[in-house]
Order: structure tokens, then C-alpha cells, then sequence
């Protein structure tokens, strides 16, 4: 071979060592994330007997992590992509005035919706409304949250709201079309909660899924549980009002004049935990979704001036409930909170620890919703997401952490955060903040 | 045995009439990468440390690659193509005792090889960057280690590098396509050309045009939804369709045309 041959191949062998190392040199890397518990306050012991586990990353990359003791083993995770997330639904209502109401009818323009620009702004839109007002309501069920404004079903309850409302529904071609927007419900109503966010509202249990009628007390008749998976499977892109349908009502709750209010609706593994205000006193219905019978009511005194609880996790037999109360103001206008946490015992029915505790603001961050939540061994374990408490912090750059905090006796024993290569992220503008999901407290046995 | 000699032989003389030209590629894209890492640390990190993912990040890198990319692809062309047109380059070549078969393999392997010696550039550039910025970091009035991880981080979370560590069997088809598709559209084009046949331009701009829609798609993949994943592979289809029938010609053009 020719010394000219010979020269390149050289060169194309340390071109060749070049990217071979490269690759090996990043591989060897992937695994090093470096995550540890910091800030640990109180009997660090706790650690040996639980697992707090997640998985950090974004939409580049992700690890997944595991703590054994006070060391973490972490996993990289293979790439995804075109990610599909897993299915979420919500369900609210659409207001019907009652047939033989009187109804008051106003034609507007309203300027509410918004149509989105090239570069990304939007431009309010103006757009043909009518309002209705009318004294007397029909609840109807329905996913009002669809994304392009209409949805596919209307589920008719034997919720009747009896409050004066005015209700603006969108005109398409002479006739109400997409998603209605009720202008004056009561602050603070579970109904209002239902119409921003109504994923309390709905459970998934195996492979059906079951919606609760949300109620206040302005609902009267009989609220309960329906079986919507038929409707979750059809099309949200029709364009006219989808016909208001029946199925039947599982689990009948008699509202008794707006007394009872229905609150939410959570899995309680085979069974399902109906929440209900009776009389301002929050009770946990535990029903068997085999036969339609509630199989125990557990009164959760303390929760009165609560207007709902935050999380509820099950595990191990046992159900956690969350939930956070103001207390003070602080000098800056914000409100110190106050922790209210209840376990129950769901083969015995009953509480079994009770937790009021101030809450702690790590760093000066603040704790977010509780991941989860684990009672094993009489200690309760609460995982939260800590965050940034200031408002200035661009969205996509806000850092939040998994922050843990151990009770025993109903006092707090121990305390400390997740810390990992996200703070580097935060601190270094990384492009992309990398962000903690899937957390969970597993015992360390299982 | 001879005749794999002889073809190395006749690659290696193709890269060496172009070795001035792939020397210069490659020096300005190591140039333009350190002044655009270095100046990056010198405008921003001064007051506050910027990240090396956040520096990659800017538009400026990947647009260097691609531009040297292209520049590349051109003047590997433009050398192929002056020897279909000039009166004897290419028949001298095709009565070589290798033939038709060495021909081919001498021009996929000029242009596979200048490809890797692009991608060994582009990675030197980024790994003297980064040493760059560690000393700059270390220098630097605010405190700060990077974590452990940081060039693994920066590799998998810059679009533009996932060709360079590939995680993905998308990616790795792209980055197999990035290298193989220009080889093969040289040979093509080549040959083509030779016997007047110009609407071979007219797939090989197709093929090329899809790598580089492929290309975006492919890193948008990262964080779009779902309905372009059709789209996505109906793009690396017809990239690995053009890829075998563009090959497949050259080597049927080459047998029985008007060369031999």
C-alpha cells in the first residue's frame, strides 16, 4: 500500500478513535446524576425504612432514581419520542335551564374568547352570545374542558341547581354551540372548583371509568355515581350540541334540601371513597363498586373550615388526606399555612393518626401539593413538591423538588430535600428545567 | 485483495486532490465553534455562569455544522462532477482493472470518509469548547463546579447533537442517512451526469431536501405530539427508498454505459 493511502487511513482511524471514544466516554456518563437528600433535619433513621423514588428529566432525557437508605441508585431511561401521556379526563356540568322555567334571554357580544397569532400572542376574538338567566338549572354531565370548545356528551343527573344564574352560551349559526361559561356561581362553591379543574370529579377504577355529580348547597334532588366510560370514548370534534342522555345513577345520594354536598370522588384500591359535607362535616362513603353498597362511612372532623382536601393517597391499607389551612398573614401579604393530614385505617374505617402542623418553607421555597403519601410502621410519610415561592421566575425556568417529611405521635420527626443537578439547572439557565415526576414512597421491604 | 488496494488507492487520491479543501472545511468549523463557545463565556458568564447546554444552545453552533455540512456535500460534488465532464476523468477511471464495482466503492468511501472527518472535527470542536469553558468557569469570579454529568447533558439535551450520540433508532437512522445519503448521491450524480441523464438533479435534490426535512423533524420529534409521527416515518422511508435506488442505479449505470 502507497505511503498517500497509508496517511489517510491514519488519519481516518484517529477520526474514527475520535468519535468511538466520544460515545463511550458520554455513555459512561449517563448514570451520574448525583442525587442525595440535603437540608436533613430531625432522626435521619426514617430513610432506612422507605424508598423515595421518581424520575427526573425533561423531554430530552430522563433518570429514574430510587433511595436506599441515604444513597440513591438512579437509571437513565430510554429516549422517547412523539411521548403520548397517559389519558386524563374531566368532567363538569352544562346548565340546561328546567324545562317550565322562566328564562330571561339576552343577545350579546362577548369578547371573552381569544384566537391565537403567528407569533404566539393572542387576539381577543369577538363572538355572537347568549345569556340566559333563569332561576332553576338541569345538571347535565360533560367535559366543558375539551380543547377546541365543544364536547361530545351530555349526561343528564338528578342534580337541579335552584339559584338565580346567568349563563353565556357561544351562538353558531343562530344556535347555542360550545362550551357554555356561567357567569355568577357562589366563590368558593365545590360547583366553581368542578368548572376549573374537574379531574376530582372523575375516577379511574380497572377499566371503567365513574364520575360523581358535584354538588353544593344550592343543588337539590339526588346526586351520585355514573358510568361514563361509553362517553369518554366518543369524539369531542362535533360541531353541533351533542343530545342529552340517561344512564342510570349507581350510587343514589339524596342531597336532603343542599345539606349533603357531594365533594369529590377518589379510587380506594378495589373500592371508591365518596367524599360528602354533611351538615359542614366531611365524611368519607366507602363503597364496593361490585354491589353499590357503602361498606363504611369514616367522619373526618377538623376539615369544616376546609374548603376540600388536596391529595388523598392509598397505600398499604391505609388512606392519606391532605389538606392546608391559612393561618397567619405574613408581613408580605402571603399567608403562613397550616397542614391538616388524617390517616385512615380502611379495613377498621377510622382514623387512625391525626397530623396539624405548621407547614415548613425549605430555603425560603414553598411546599407544593403533596406526590404521596405512606403510613407504614406508625410513621406517616409525606412526600411534597417544594418550589419557588416568588412569582418573578419565568414558568419555564421555576425549579421544584421533592421535599419529604416524616411524623410520628403527630409530631414531625424528621425532614429533608431531594437535591440533584437540577439546582445546576436552575442556577446556570440551563435551556430546559428538568423536572421531578412519578414520585412515590414505597416501603423499603416490598 | 489487489483490487480492494487498488480501490483505497483510488479513494485515498480523490480525498488527497481535496485534502486543501476538507482542511479548510474543518478548521473554520473548529475556528467558529471556539469563537462562539469562547465569546459566549466572555459576553454572559462573566457576570453570571451560564451553563454549557445554555451556550450549545445558541442557534449560531448548529448553523455552523450545517453550513459546514453543506459546504462539504458541494465541493465533494463539484470535484466528482468535474470528473464526469472532463473529457477522459471518468472513462480513465472506469478502465482501471477494478472496474465499475472499484469506481463506486472509491467514491462512496472518498465521501464516507470526509463525512467521519467532519464528525471527528464538529466533536474535537465541542470537547475543546468545553475544556475551554471549564478553565474560563474556573477562572471565573462566581464559584462554581459544573456537575459530574454536564457533557453528558449537554450532548443529549442540544437537538442538534443527538446525530453525535445518538439515543434513538430514529436518531440513529438519521445520523447513518447524514453520512450514507450524500456518498450515494455523489456516485449517482456522477455517474448520471456523465452519460447528460440531468433529472438525476432532480431526485437526488428530493433525496437531500428530505434528509434535511427529516433532519428538523426528527429533532422536533423530541417534544411534538404524536400525529407527526407519520409523517416522520414516511420520511425515513423515502430516504432509505432513495438511498438503495440511487445506489442501485449508479452501479447499473456504471456496468453497461457508454463508460465501458
Amino acid at each position: 500500500m502507497k505511503g498517500r493511502t497509508k496517511a489517510w487511513l491514519r488519519i481516518l482511524a484517529a477520526a474514527l478513535a475520535v468519535i468511538v471514544c466520544s460515545g463511550i466516554g458520554l455513555f459512561l456518563q449517563r448514570n451520574r446524576e448525583g442525587l442525595f437528600f440535603a437540608a436533613q433535619k430531625g432522626d435521619a433513621s426514617v430513610l432506612e425504612r422507605i424508598s423515595v423514588a421518581g424520575v427526573l428529566g425533561d423531554d430530552f432525557h430522563s433518570v429514574s432514581f430510587a433511595s436506599h437508605g441515604t444513597a440513591f441508585t438512579h437509571k437513565m431511561r430510554r429516549q422517547v419520542l412523539f411521548a403520548e401521556g397517559p389519558a386524563h379526563h374531566s368532567v363538569s356540568y352544562y346548565y340546561e335551564p328546567l324545562p317550565g322555567t322562566e328564562v330571561e334571554r339576552e343577545q350579546s357580544v362577548s369578547s371573552d374568547a381569544a384566537v391565537g397569532n403567528p407569533d404566539g400572542s393572542f387576539s381577543p376574538l369577538e363572538q355572537s352570545v347568549l345569556l340566559e338567566t333563569a332561576g332553576q338549572f338541569l345538571l347535565c354531565l360533560s367535559d366543558t374542558q375539551t380543547s377546541i370548545g365543544y364536547y361530545p356528551y351530555r349526561l343528564k343527573t338528578q342534580v337541579v341547581y335552584q339559584k338565580r344564574l346567568t349563563v353565556q352560551y357561544p351562538v353558531l349559526e343562530g344556535e347555542k354551540a360550545g362550551v357554555p361559561h356561567i357567569l355568577d356561581l357562589p366563590a368558593g362553591s365545590v360547583l366553581s372548583d368542578a368548572a376549573r379543574s374537574g379531574f376530582r370529579n372523575i375516577v379511574r377504577l380497572g377499566e371503567r371509568w365513574y364520575a360523581i355529580t358535584p354538588t353544593d348547597a344550592f343543588c337539590r334532588g339526588t346526586g351520585g355515581i355514573y358510568d361514563l366510560t361509553e362517553q369518554l370514548g366518543l369524539p369531542d370534534w362535533s360541531d353541533h350540541q351533542p343530545p342529552v342522555t340517561e344512564r342510570e345513577n349507581l350510587y343514589p345520594i339524596d342531597l336532603e334540601d343542599g345539606s349533603n354536598e357531594i365533594v369529590s370522588i377518589e379510587a380506594c384500591g378495589e373500592l371508591l371513597a365518596v367524599f360528602i359535607r354533611s351538615n359542614g362535616v366531611l365524611k368519607m362513603h366507602i363503597v364496593n363498586p361490585q354491589t353499590w353498597r357503602m361498606e363504611r362511612v369514616v367522619e373526618l372532623p377538623g376539615w369544616e373550615q376546609v374548603p376540600t382536601y388536596e391529595s388523598f393517597h392509598v397505600q398499604g391499607g391505609y388512606a392519606v388526606l391532605t389538606g392546608r389551612q391559612d393561618e397567619d398573614t405574613l408581613p408580605d401579604g402571603t399567608a403562613e399555612q397550616a397542614l391538616l393530614c388524617d390517616v385512615i385505617n380502611l379495613r377498621e374505617g377510622a382514623v387512625v393518626e391525626r397530623v396539624r402542623d405548621r407547614l415548613p418553607a425549605p430555603g425560603g421555597d414553598r411546599l407544593q401539593t403533596a406526590a404521596d403519601a405512606l403510613y407504614a410502621d406508625d410513621t406517616l410519610y409525606l412526600l411534597f413538591y417544594a418550589g419557588v415561592a416568588t412569582r418573578a421566575e419565568e414558568a419555564r425556568q421555576q425549579r421544584r423538588y421533592p421535599y419529604l417529611i416524616a411524623y410520628s405521635g403527630g409530631r414531625r420527626v424528621f425532614e429533608c430535600a431531594v437535591d440533584s443537578g437540577q439546582r445546576e439547572d436552575a442556577r446556570a439557565r440551563t435551556p430546559q428545567m428538568r423536572d421531578y415526576q412519578e414520585l412515590r414512597l414505597q416501603k423499603e421491604d416490598d | 485483495m489487489t483490487y480492494v488496494r487498488k480501490t483505497a488507492r483510488l479513494a485515498a487520491s480523490h480525498l488527497s486532490r481535496m485534502k486543501r479543501f476538507l482542511l479548510a472545511v474543518f478548521a473554520l468549523l473548529l475556528a467558529a465553534d471556539l469563537v462562539v463557545i469562547g465569546g459566549a463565556f466572555i459576553r454572559y458568564g462573566r457576570e453570571e455562569v451560564l451553563s454549557f447546554q445554555s451556550i450549545l444552545a445558541f442557534r449560531v453552533l448548529p448553523a455552523c455544522f450545517y453550513v459546514a455540512y453543506g459546504v462539504l456535500l458541494i465541493g465533494l460534488l463539484a470535484h466528482f462532477l468535474r470528473l464526469s465532464a472532463k473529457p477522459g476523468g471518468l472513462f480513465a477511471l472506469r478502465s482501471l482493472p477494478m472496474g465499475a464495482a472499484g469506481l463506486l466503492w472509491s467514491i462512496l468511501l472518498a465521501v464516507l470518509a470526509a463525512i467521519l472527518l467532519l464528525w471527528a472535527a464538529q466533536l474535537l470542536a465541542l470537547y475543546a469548547g468545553y475544556g475551554l469553558y471549564r478553565l474560563a468557569a474556573m477562572c471565573s469570579a462566581a464559584a462554581w463546579e459544573p456537575p459530574a454529568n454536564d457533557l453528558y447533558l449537554a450532548f443529549v439535551r442540544t437537538p442538534f447533537l443527538q446525530f453525535f450520540y445518538p439515543r434513538h433508532p430514529v436518531f440513529w437512522l438519521l445520523a447513518g442517512l447524514m453520512a450514507a445519503l450524500p456518498a450515494v448521491v455523489c456516485a449517482y450524480l456522477t455517474v448520471s451526469l456523465c452519460e447528460r441523464r440531468t433529472g438525476a438533479f432532480l431526485l437526488a435534490s428530493a433525496a437531500l431536501g428530505g434528509l434535511a426535512a427529516g433532519m428538523v423533524l426528527g429533532q422536533n420529534a423530541i417534544w411534538e405530539g404524536a400525529p407527526l409521527r407519520g409523517v416522520l416515518a414516511a420520511l425515513c422511508a423515502f430516504e432509505v427508498s432513495c438511498l438503495v435506488f440511487m445506489g442501485l442505479m449508479a452501479w447499473r449505470r456504471l456496468r453497461r454505459s457508454r463508460l465501458g
